[in-house]
């Protein structure tokens, strides 16, 4: 639906994209997640027709897409950060105004949108003396008043407590059932909870693109197509043979990349050596079980311990982005 | 087409909603109304003559100064709350968007403008009044309103704030008319070029009751260039906005 090829974008001499290139497809949630500073906000503002791309190419369902394309911006909702909103205007009168500007007939959409983001209390109260959780329910209305295709939200939890988060994230859920969203944000938590696909921003170049489940199990070391690899890291307690020697047969196995020592705990025997391995392949663990049971060509050793670390969204995200 | 039309008509409703609703239109018509007036007639009784044209040769300062401050506003309050991204995610090109607004501006200038009326009908009371120059002073005034109108969404949109807004369409109108009456400091050859650049110049023919089309040439050449230059402006900042 929403395809970036080889985007960039600069600000006077600050490259804030450089050379991305992704593809959206109906449905489902896609996160932009990136450091301040990443790119996440000039790929939405370009996405919906606020910025114009300095270079590259943007197609919105295989037409050319860009700020002047009025009739394809139809399609899209945008919510920018903080939710800025004519705050002197009542709730309901800004959602009859967008109708109308969207040549939608206010008087049936209207109703329907404020009944769908649970407005309905609080739509007769002017914008500004709304709560932010609220604020945020007239933005979601406002991104949903034209029935577009596509939701684009920058940060649409930002300054919410956290009952309103459970609400607007429950809100963005059942959105996405009949609708794609993609929205930004900064806490792991919620894309966890919410996104089904993650692409992660760094200096204006894409880090990883792939599912959130990818995404979890760890992810390091970009691709060509700019997808990253999941790398595990299995920490293996042996004995039976000297250090060197086990060092020597887990760095033999293919799939292997990286193998550091551990310091062995005291409760565990006195001749087991301990080391973290870390590699690429799904199977690292049965590979290194193979190696133990001498299925490589050398001396059976005994596994005390085969361990998969299970790596924090934090932990992924540090090290996809750290300089 | 016709739903572009409708969303002009939407942005339209909005700013003059806008206006209208804050006190700030209001209070602006009454202070042009006050000043208009007691300037007007405080000669008006020197002369002795029952005409408008000391009313409207005060327009052209005075407007040139009612309409930036009503327009400042426009845009430049529209980034410093952040509607603006939400505004230019709609389904607007960036010529509805001026032409929403511009109208918007030139209609409220009309409004504040339209009491003045009381004036003629004043002065129409004490004698008789020539309705040529009056009518043909007031449809100066429209094309004139509109020409600042346009000069203040321009300065709305190369400016940050709303007080930087303010003094360029300011500075802008005020020299528009100051070129009429800086002539004896200008090289001849320069002289009947500025004349022709001066509002002064223009206006003064409507307000001798004569619709000169060259001076209606010059204000629809005023209105049509600074609502080109919104336009390009706005289109450059897509592609060149700084973060």
């Amino acid at each position: 639906m929403i395809h970036f090829a080889h985007v960039t974008r600069d600000y006077g001499d600050l490259k804030a994209l450089q050379d991305i290139s992704f593809s959206i497809d109906t449905g489902g949630i896609v996160g932009l997640l990136g450091p301040n500073g990443a790119g996440k906000t000039t790929t939405m503002r370009i996405m919906t027709g606020y910025l114009a791309a300095t270079a590259g190419e943007i197609t919105f369902a295989g037409e050319p897409f860009h700020p002047g394309r009025a009739d394809l911006k139809r399609h899209i909702g945008y919510l920018p950060e903080s939710a800025p909103l004519y705050g002197d205007m009542l709730a309901w009168d800004f959602l009859v105004w967008e109708a109308r500007l969207h040549g939608v007939d206010p008087t049936v959409r209207v109703p329907e949108v404020i009944r769908m983001v649970g407005l309905d209390s609080h739509a007769h109260k002017p914008i500004r003396e709304l709560s932010k959780g609220y604020r945020q329910r007239v933005g979601l209305a406002h991104t949903l008043i034209h029935d577009p295709q596509v939701l684009v939200l920058d940060e649409p939890t930002s300054g919410l407590d956290p009952n309103q988060i459970v609400e607007v994230r429950d809100l963005i859920r059942r959105i996405a059932q009949t609708k794609t969203v993609v929205l930004s944000t900064h806490i792991m938590q919620e894309v966890e909870a919410l996104c089904d696909r993650v692409i992660v921003l760094h200096r204006g170049e894409i880090r990883y693109d792939g599912s959130i489940a990818r995404f979890s199990a760890g992810a390091a070391g970009t691709g060509a197509a700019g997808t990253a690899a999941a790398v595990q890291r299995v920490r293996v307690f042996a004995r039976g043979l000297s250090r060197e020697e086990v060092d020597r047969r887990l760095r033999g196995i293919p799939a292997v990349e990286q193998v550091t020592p551990l310091e062995v705990p005291a409760e565990e025997d006195a001749h087991a050596v301990g080391f973290l391995v870390t590699g690429s392949a799904e199977e690292l663990r049965q590979q290194i079980f193979h190696a133990a049971a001498g299925h490589d060509g050398g001396t059976p050793f005994e596994l005390l311990e085969l361990y998969r670390e299970r790596t924090s969204l934090e932990q992924v995200f540090q090290e996809l982005t750290h300089e | 087409m016709s739903d572009r039309f409708a969303a002009v008509r939407a942005l339209i409703r909005r700013e003059l909603t806008g206006y209208f609703q804050s006190p700030v239109a209001y209070v602006l018509g009454v202070i042009f109304l006050v000043v208009t007036g007691g300037l007007f007639f405080s000669t008006f009784f020197l002369f002795d003559r029952v005409e408008l044209r000391g009313f409207f040769s005060l327009l052209p300062v005075l407007l040139g100064i009612l309409i930036p401050a009503l327009a400042m506003r426009l845009i430049a309050e529209e980034r410093r709350r952040g509607t603006w991204e939400v505004l230019q995610t709609l389904p607007l090109t960036t010529v509805h968007i001026v032409a929403g607004k511009f109208i918007a501006l030139w209609i409220t200038a009309l409004f504040l403008l339209a009491p003045t009326v009381l004036f003629a009908l004043s002065v129409s009371m004490m004698g008789r009044l020539d309705g040529g120059p009056v009518v043909g002073g007031y449809v100066g005034a429209v094309l004139l309103t509109g020409a600042y109108s346009a000069v203040g969404l321009f300065a709305s949109a190369i400016a940050r704030s709303e007080t930087v807004a303010l003094v360029v369409a300011l500075v802008i109108s005020l020299m528009l008319v100051l070129l009429g009456n800086v002539l004896i400091l200008i090289p001849t050859p320069l002289v009947p070029l500025m004349e022709y650049l001066s509002v002064g110049h223009h206006f003064s023919a409507f307000t001798r009751g004569v619709i000169d089309s060259r001076s209606v040439v010059y204000f629809a050449s005023l209105i049509a260039l600074f609502l080109i230059l919104t336009t390009y402006r706005l289109n450059r900042e897509q592609e060149e906005q700084p973060r």
